[in-house]
């Protein structure tokens, strides 16, 4: 059930309207959680069991940290969350990734093993959002931030929330768990808002994102039959794709969490406008970046140790956050090319001898301009990162043909896509309009019949431009 | 904000109103060829249904290779004027096929006395369907829920091979499914860029053109036709299409249930005074079913099977035909004119 389908839209109405029928705050809660399982298993009943079982295992770490005073059995709790969650996660997640590559090497050394050790395992949707949740959540008790709760209930709809379940943002406990310790109520709730963003995050997904991926699908299928414009045509598609996929989704869950009275922390803050890699990190997927931060990097010292070890630290950030997007070769790569692109721009600020105290428009610009394309060089590797049994190496020598294309402009085939690539501009004018909160004054001025007729006028022009064919939202598969 | 229930429901109102709005502009201002449906052809075929003394019906085979004019021109040349319709919709199951005859009835139309039923239609619904435009644009709103009321109160037949509930659910579900997977109205919501890079993925698009006349369309005259008719005789020339074999009319029995089907819906059109006459197109290979063993049904007085490239040598040439599945705008007009030869023999046959 995707959030641009009709389906999703007609459950939605059902659970706003029930929810905010029901008085009891319990109640409320109960039934979102049974909404919630129900969204899930409409993916994949099979594996609810996993977010059951992720969750009552929090919930007895979080009582237990509460009644502990020994340090020792406080780590003993902690590490229970951790290697339980993690456990699962890296089972589900990189089973395929370990034995594959196990695979090869035991074939390089010529050291005969089992076929099982090469059986693929499904993913279960959604694993590595609630995993980093649920882990935030026992972190977040053991460091003593945060009350454990003593209501499985709340706990549940924590870690099961429909509108972030399967895709994010990943929510933090202390932020959300006081939430509903509250009732929500109906008159704070601000519609306007949230059915501009669910319009938003539908016209990114549905319109823009769906319309572009056949285009980067047909490049990527086969790069060796296309020119160099053609794959500067695919990755720039591609990375407004991506961004329109997931910020579009963000924004809906946004919303639709706005409208049943919750907030979740934002998502994206227009990254492709940040004029440099680190600000870039602090825009796209904040609630991943903001994580890993926080329950990686500064544990591992972040920047307090020696610039080597800081290096270090960002590095191995980079290099889990990629692999954090799935089992593959190519995201470790994708991950390492922005963990050197933070530590130059460190080593920029660093060795620059003159800190300019206001930037020039030019260099704002120019800024912008190179770290988009370092961006788009990094998603090379993303979106050759194929299905978990192809072998890596196919992946390598398609993100090579490609690579070759986009940076030395060597592309041996004659296929062309450069026909479409002037919508790249609208798109770009739109964006930056957006970020500038263009038209906002005027849409908040109106009275809000005469905002419900616009709404539903431009949904319909909206809904003309929806591409038949829905494509899943790409970070589903993570 | 502060929402009480009166101004909320007029938001919803306001809201619903502009949407409707909206979805009509759009209607008007889009350009865009319209998927071809059921509900088009119904509505064309009734803003002169009470002209009609033959309709066709059935899917491309039909839709593609009976060209009312050339048949009306055969029969007239023969002293026996029609004024024939044709009702085929590409892929169309015998389940849309009944829908709208039983349609085509409610209507009452005047002179309509003959129907030529190709049977060499398929009976199931396929997940592949889902994702065709025409199987998403034939469910609107309203047609949906018109097939879904048509599915739980059809008469249950009676079969070993028949679960009734199931199927009903089966379908049911199709449907649902099949609506809830489009948006619009129009039920495809063009892409931004999508119509470039449609061809490459949609070559079987079915669209209403300019040319389409009194229900007919030839392949020919369709957008990407110089395309599919290159890529075919390419596979013919890498020996990827089973192509010089002769072809034999085949037909294979029909299980009980769907024989069921299919009586009751003759039942039901003869009850009304339609004679049906059944055909059998110029197939390649695919065995149709058929109810063998009934010998009125299969009788060669009613019964026309044109799927023998010994009978029809032509039809089964290069130079007629404009795919593997479908003969071009000059076979067409040979087989419509074979057909129209047949139906007279046909109406002469038992007083008809």
């Amino acid at each position: 059930m995707l959030f641009v389908e009709l389906r999703f839209l007609l459950f939605f109405v059902l659970v706003f309207a029930v929810h905010w029928a029901l008085r009891n705050s319990t109640a409320r809660k109960t039934w979102l959680l049974l909404c919630s399982y129900v969204f899930y298993a409409a993916w994949d009943w099979r594996f609810l069991g996993l977010i059951v079982a992720s969750t009552l295992l929090d919930y007895g770490v979080g009582l237990g940290l509460a009644r502990a005073r020994r340090r020792r059995v406080r780590i003993a709790l902690l590490l229970a969350s951790l290697s339980g969650n993690l456990g699962i996660l890296g089972f589900f997640k990189y089973w395929n990734f370990f034995a594959q590559s196990g695979g090869v090497l035991l074939s390089w050394l010529g050291i005969p093993y089992h076929p099982w050790l090469l059986s693929s395992l499904v993913l279960p949707v959604g694993i590595s959002f609630y995993t980093f949740q649920t882990l935030s959540y026992s972190i977040d008790v053991f460091r003593e931030k945060l009350e454990p709760t003593r209501s499985l209930l709340d706990l549940a709809l924590f870690v099961g929330f429909f509108p972030q379940l399967v895709a994010g943002p990943i929510v933090r406990a202390a932020a959300f768990l006081p939430q509903l310790a509250t009732t929500p109520l109906f008159a704070r709730v601000e519609f306007r808002r949230w059915l501009l963003l669910f319009l938003v995050g539908f016209v990114k997904k549905a319109c823009v994102s769906d319309n572009l991926a056949p285009i980067a699908d047909q490049y990527f299928a086969q790069p060796g039959a296309f020119t160099a414009l053609a794959a500067w045509t695919a990755i720039l598609f591609f990375s407004i794709q991506i961004y329109c996929d997931f910020s579009g989704y963000s924004d809906m869950a946004i919303a639709c969490a706005g409208l049943l009275g919750y907030r979740l922390c934002d998502n994206f803050d227009s990254p492709y406008l940040a004029s440099n890699i680190t600000a870039f990190w602090r825009r796209w997927h904040m609630s991943l970046s903001s994580w890993l931060r926080d329950y990686l990097y500064i544990p591992l010292g972040g920047s307090h140790g020696s610039l080597l070890a800081t290096y270090r630290n960002i590095m191995i950030t980079m290099l889990l956050g990629g692999l954090w997007h799935g089992a593959r070769w190519n995201f470790v790569i994708w991950g390492a090319l922005h963990g050197l692109a933070l530590i130059a721009h460190k080593e920029w600020i660093r060795l620059r001898p003159h800190p300019l105290t206001s930037r020039s428009a030019w260099a704002s610009a120019a800024g912008t301009l190179s770290t988009f394309w370092w961006v788009c060089l990094a998603w090379i590797f993303f979106r050759t990162a194929g299905a978990s049994p192809a072998p890596f190496t196919e992946d390598l020598q398609k993100a090579w043909v490609v690579f070759k294309a986009f940076v030395l402009l060597d592309a041996p085939g004659s296929a062309d896509l450069s026909g479409s690539l002037w919508w790249v501009l609208p798109l770009a004018v739109v964006h930056i309009l957006a970020h500038r909160r263009h038209g906002i004054h005027t849409i908040e001025r109106m009275p809000d019949w005469a905002f419900a007729g616009a709404y539903g006028l431009v949904f319909s022009f909206v809904l003309a431009f929806v591409s038949t064919e829905y494509q899943p939202f790409i970070y589903f598969q993570f | 904000m502060n929402v009480t229930p009166a101004r909320g429901a007029r938001n919803v109102v306001c809201g619903l109103a502009g949407l409707l709005l909206g979805i009509s502009l759009v209607g008007r201002l889009d350009s865009t060829p319209s998927p071809l449906t059921g509900a088009q052809k119904l509505r064309d075929f009734f803003e002169a249904k009470d002209e009609y003394t033959v309709i066709f019906a059935g899917d491309s085979h039909v839709f593609r290779q009976l060209d009312p004019a050339v048949f009306d021109a055969a029969t007239a040349a023969r002293g026996r004027a029609t004024r024939a319709y044709n009702l085929g919709v590409p892929a169309h199951k015998f389940f849309e096929i009944d829908y709208q005859l039983r349609q085509v009835l409610r209507r009452d139309p005047a002179r309509l006395r003959f129907l030529i039923l190709d049977v060499s239609f398929g009976w199931d619904f396929v997940q592949l369907n889902l994702e065709t435009e025409r199987f998403v644009s034939w469910h609107d709103f309203r047609e949906t829920l018109a097939a879904m009321w048509y599915t739980s109160k059809r008469r249950e037949p009676e079969g070993a091979l028949y679960d009734a509930f199931n199927e009903k659910t089966r379908l049911n579900n199709l449907h649902l499914e099949a609506f809830f997977s489009q948006e619009t109205h129009h039920g495809r919501g063009f892409g931004i860029v999508r119509p470039w890079t449609a061809r490459e993925a949609h070559p079987s698009t079915e669209v209403i053109l300019p040319g389409y006349r009194r229900g007919y369309l030839s392949l020919e005259d369709t957008p990407d036709a110089a395309f599919r008719h290159r890529d075919f005789l390419e596979r013919v020339e890498r020996g990827e299409t089973r192509w010089s074999a002769p072809v034999r009319p085949t037909l294979r029995p029909m299980p009980p249930y769907k024989k069921k089907l299919l009586e009751d819906l003759l039942l039901t059109l003869e009850s009304r005074g339609l004679r049906v006459m059944f055909i059998c197109g110029p197939l390649l290979s695919r065995p149709v079913e058929f109810p063998t063993d009934d010998p009125v049904l299969a009788s060669p007085n009613r019964l026309f099977l044109y799927n023998d490239s010994s009978r029809f040598p032509n039809l089964f040439e290069l130079d007629h035909r404009f795919d593997r599945y479908h003969l071009d705008q000059r076979g067409s007009e040979e087989y419509t004119r074979a057909v129209a030869a047949d139906f007279l023999s046909f109406v002469d046959a038992a007083g008809n």
